[in-house]
């Protein structure tokens, strides 16, 4: 029962936060659909959210597992644990690489949208604002 | 090997210092199986936009993302993963006798297989 649910946690870890990054960044990379602006946030939102879980849950599910096989006295998971600690690196370093070819940043970024920007289009002159073209 | 030629049982950590072949199978496929899906999920997630109602009588013009996987799938994944399949099993069969853990022998071999395949790939681009 112990092994069985150290072993999801590892597999959990393993093939879970590499999914969750490259769902994120081929979102992040794409130019999606977006009507209107708000649309356009709530893409971004959701492609946020899965950038941010995938890299909270890579150092997470990484130390839970720790903590639970030591709590367990199981040396084997402990050990296999210890050696993700490398590879929850390297995800982390390969993650920054990603971010550094793009200019904007990875988290934060919101796409375009079709509506366009509002326009200034009629002038109502205020007391002590600057005057409108035309008088 | 130091338990063949002495009557001392091996120490509990060398034990088994081969990885199953399965189990190092089972974990690189799970990595192809994870890959392919994140594609798969990630692009269908992308809102398209709706379809013109003309100009979509070229061929491939009006393509949506999910008509542009079911197109990857049959042209280039069939073969692609084909080959990653044979390298794999060639691949684990060297490593898992090298490596203890099936976990590392079947992500090594994983990424060794698409590395390879994507070698042959170019190789194939460049003599053509």
């Amino acid at each position: 029962m112990k092994r069985v649910g150290l072993g999801l946690l590892f597999f959990a870890w393993l093939y879970g936060v590499p999914f969750l990054l490259i769902v994120g960044l081929i979102r992040r990379t794409s130019t999606p659909y977006a009507p209107t602006r708000a649309d356009a946030h709530a893409y971004a939102a959701t492609t946020d959210r899965i950038l941010t879980w995938a890299l909270i849950l890579n150092a997470a599910l990484v130390f839970a597992g720790l903590l639970l096989s030591r709590l367990t006295a199981d040396d084997a998971w402990w050990r296999r644990f210890m050696w993700s600690i490398a590879w929850m690196m390297g995800v982390y370093v390969a993650v920054s690489l990603a971010a550094a070819q793009a200019t904007a940043p990875l988290i934060g970024h919101v796409p375009d949208s079709d509506e366009p920007q509002p326009r200034i289009t009629q002038c109502i002159p205020i007391s002590g604002g600057t005057g409108c073209p035309g008088g | 090997m130091e338990t063949a030629l002495s009557d001392q049982p091996a120490p509990p950590d060398r034990v088994g210092r081969r990885a199953s072949y399965g189990l190092s199978l089972l974990v690189a496929l799970g990595w192809y199986v994870t890959v392919i899906a994140a594609i798969v999920v990630g692009e269908l997630s992308i809102p398209e936009r709706p379809r013109p109602a003309d100009g979509c009588s070229m061929p491939f013009a009006c393509m949506s993302r999910a008509e542009g996987l079911q197109f990857m799938a049959v042209v280039l994944g069939v073969p692609i993963l084909g080959g990653l399949l044979i390298v794999s099993l060639l691949m684990i069969a060297l490593v898992a006798r090298k490596v203890a853990s099936p976990i590392v022998a079947g992500t090594v071999c994983a990424a060794a297989s698409v590395a390879v395949v994507m070698a042959a790939i170019a190789a194939y681009g460049g003599l053509r």
